[in-house]
């Protein structure tokens, strides 16, 4: 059976999750409560803004069918509508991401956002900060919003404000020091160039044939001794040393978003991921010994990959990774796709 | 969490981790309205409302034996509560015994409280004399009555009664169901003779306070504090809005605090899963309510799954002045399930108090002479264990306490000295005050 999108007419085959022509959530109850996404650059089909998240669909409860009440639980049952999936994949030409619970947290507080607009490709993840409540809806929020402004052409740090500013008014008026919260990571592609902003301590990493080499310094005490070249782990700091020094939320530190930019000569791939990947140390050997970049399967195999291993080392929390495959030469007019 | 600028914070205090399979969820929701300026509706759009008209009806039992030392504080006590009446309150005093009888003004409606008003109603409080029996549901109805005639938004009532209530039970409760909604009463018991049962029924009705004394000398200042607690309210009609889940069931709603009210059969249905309980009249203060929900066993959530057992508003009308979230997580985490909510625990066991007491003085009345024991003992353990030594003194009065820790108590023989009785009836009230934790 196909369907036509509603957004751009063109068929789609049952089942789609996306239309393939203008990246219309297809899932998204159609009506006059909830128009479709309005395709960003709709007419010129080949340089449109096409961007995918781990945002769940809204729509009637997956539990009872009610419909949602304004915060965030069923008016039917109750059931607690988690703001991003328990479990996603997408792919885009060059960009894949993956988010998984894990096998010991309740929820997927993780979230993210992956776009592609002319030659840029832009991906954000962000980790919603456990300690604090509703962290998935600040997670996915500030994804969505980080990846809006990134194919509508803006830069990461303007990403970055969006996102801050869309998380602080997440948090009720009644209690400003229990808000939701959550990291931010972002990164942009773009003409032989990769622009990487952080706060928080999800991290970013360039994969070559040498390995995998940290490109962020996270945001915690342990996480500044170490760019220092201190061995933290002589210290025998206590547990408060991995503690966040910086957030996203009502109650967060204010601040620009740290920024790094490299040029790298050889391909590879950028690697973004959440700390439920990071934690365990030995991630680094599923990479591959070419950085993944290919023979693994391109960045769809690698991120699926590296998820599966978070998994197997213990899913202590929620996994995101999201990798994009750089060329060092002018970007193709027909990037080839990850996934073959 | 709080509406913008309504004044009004609802906070939540739960455990909401349950154990796998478990479906009873608890709460306590702390209700604050405006510390500042104004209370209730002070900081919203509409005019300030600390001038909202106000009526107070005042009901002085003067039945026969209220003669001597009892009418004689009743009448100063009534005539300090004239005093302490704001400028333009609409009031008038009634005398109550068989019937009720207007005291001030001589006809049936409400004056308007003025230097004048006030020093003629005092002398007409002057010449109230003791006779006749106690029908106090003729008194409320009187008092209905009034407020119906009157256009106030904060009526409130006091009655003063030294005995038994001579109406049937159904006679009475129908009175009380007819004023329920119109206006708030405080009831007073003084002497000997009162019963706590039937205050603690007008207080539920009317949502007031309760209170009981042996010493008429008491009155004058409690008179005078529950007038200006009355003076102090803004907004009146405040409810308590609970949404729950389909399938669950409201076990109870009660006020815990500052006075313990059951509020559960004061429902009034909203839509399917939205009912309304009633509150009263608000000024600056904080009341704690506890809600209890047992939730619909065929849509228990899986472990680690979220869902509301309850959403809980504060409202006027339709207006939401503050809401907050009762939750249920289930969990297999024994450590988590399993801890106790410090505020909920401690509600929990105020409230079994009181009602221990209560259902243990009417079995005494009733002459089960077992259940009164069982009762009253368990009531001795729970005052003890919650160090509440001046409840173990007054129940001491009607029964023997073998072992206070583990409740072992032996009814004693009724006599004929009434004082006895008194400190019983004094310990059922006292038990329904209770006090706040501390913040931890």
């Amino acid at each position: 059976m196909t369907v036509a999108c509603p957004a751009c007419a063109v068929s789609t085959v049952d089942g789609d999750r996306f239309c393939e022509s203008c990246g219309t959530d297809l899932s998204a109850p159609t009506g006059p409560s909830f128009p479709p996404r309005p395709p960003a650059g709709a007419g010129e089909p080949a340089g449109a803004a096409v961007w995918r998240s781990s945002r769940a669909a809204d729509g009637p409860c997956a539990a009872c069918g009610g419909p949602a009440g304004a915060d965030g639980y069923c008016d039917g049952c109750g059931l607690r509508r988690d703001a991003g999936l328990e479990h996603a994949e997408d792919d885009l030409p060059g960009v894949t991401a993956v988010t998984d619970r894990g096998l010991r947290k309740g929820r997927n507080e993780d979230a993210y956002a992956i776009g592609v607009t002319g030659g840029r490709r832009a991906v954000v993840v962000c980790d919603g900060v456990s300690s604090a409540p509703d962290s998935d809806t600040a997670a996915t929020t500030a994804a969505v919003a980080a990846i809006e402004v990134l194919t509508g052409g803006g830069d990461v740090a303007a990403a970055y404000r969006a996102a801050s500013a869309a998380v602080a008014v997440l948090a009720g008026s009644g209690a400003p020091f229990d808000a939701p919260a959550c990291t931010f990571l972002a990164a942009v592609v773009e003409d032989g160039q990769i622009t990487v902003g952080w706060v928080g301590d999800s991290r970013a990493y360039w994969l070559d044939g040498d390995g995998a080499h940290c490109l962020t310094v996270d945001d915690s005490l342990a996480g500044q001794l170490a760019a220092a070249g201190i061995d933290a782990g002589a210290l025998r700091l206590s547990a408060q040393a991995a503690a966040l020094t910086r957030w996203l939320g009502a109650d967060a530190p204010a601040g620009d978003p740290h920024l790094t930019t490299l040029r790298p000569t050889t391909a590879g791939v950028l690697l973004l991921s959440s700390d439920g990947l990071t934690r365990y140390p030995a991630w680094t050997g599923a990479v591959g010994g070419d950085g993944g970049s290919d023979g693994g399967g391109g960045v769809a195999q690698l991120a699926r990959r590296l998820t599966a291993f978070a998994r197997d080392a213990g899913g202590a929390d929620n996994i995101t990774v999201a990798a994009v495959a750089f060329d060092p030469g002018p970007p193709a007019s027909d990037p080839s796709r990850g996934a073959p | 969490m709080t509406e913008p600028s309504s004044g009004v914070v609802a906070e939540v205090f739960q455990n909401e981790y349950l154990p796998d399979g478990a479906t009873l969820v608890d709460a306590v929701v702390t209700v604050t309205a405006g510390g500042g300026a104004g209370g209730v509706g002070a900081g919203g759009a509409g005019p300030a409302r600390a001038g909202a008209p106000a009526a107070e009806v005042i009901m002085v039992d003067c039945s026969g034996s209220m003669s001597g030392e009892r009418i004689v504080q009743a009448r100063k006590a009534a005539a300090v509560a004239v005093d302490t009446l704001r400028d333009g309150v609409a009031f008038a005093v009634v005398a109550g015994s068989d019937w009720a009888q207007m005291v001030y003004p001589e006809q049936q409606v409400l004056a308007v409280a003025g230097d004048a008003t006030r020093s003629a109603a005092k002398q007409a409080i002057r010449h109230l004399k003791a006779g006749g029996g106690t029908q106090i549901g003729a008194w409320l109805t009187l008092a209905r009555e009034l407020f119906l005639a009157d256009r106030a938004e904060i009526r409130h009532a006091i009655l003063l009664t030294d005995g038994r209530n001579g109406e049937s039970a159904r006679t009475f409760q129908a009175a009380l169901d007819q004023c329920a909604g119109l206006f708030v009463c405080d009831s007073r018991g003084v002497g000997q003779n009162w019963s706590a049962a039937e205050l603690i029924k007008v207080a539920e009705a009317l949502l007031g306070t309760a209170d009981g004394m042996k010493d008429p000398a008491g009155l004058e200042a409690d008179f005078r504090s529950m007038i200006e607690a009355a003076m102090g309210k803004t907004v009146a009609g405040i409810a308590l809005r609970l949404w729950t889940p389909a399938g669950a069931r409201v076990r109870f709603v009660k006020q815990v605090h500052p006075e313990i009210l059951d509020l559960t059969g004061r429902r009034t249905d909203v839509s399917a899963r939205v009912g309304d309980y009633p509150t009263g009249a608000w000024g600056a203060e904080s009341r704690d309510y506890h809600v209890s929900v047992q939730l619909d066993p065929g849509t228990v959530g899986a472990i680690g799954e979220e869902k509301l057992a309850a959403r809980v508003s504060v409202v006027r009308s339709d207006e939401v002045l503050a809401k907050g979230l009762v939750r249920a997580v289930w969990t297999d985490e024994i450590a988590r399930s399993s801890k106790l909510n410090r505020r909920v625990a401690h509600y929990t066991g105020a409230a079994e108090l009181a009602s221990a007491i209560q259902e243990g003085l009417a079995a005494r009345e009733a002459g089960d002479t077992v259940t009164a024991t069982a009762r009253l003992g368990r009531a001795v353990q729970l005052a003890t264990e919650s160090g509440r030594s001046d409840t173990v003194q007054l129940l001491a009065r009607v029964v023997e306490v073998q072992d206070a820790h583990t409740g072992t108590v032996q009814l004693k023989r009724r006599s004929e000295n009434k004082d006895v009785d008194i400190d019983a009836e004094i310990a059922a009230l006292g038990s329904r005050k209770t006090t706040r934790m501390r913040p931890s």
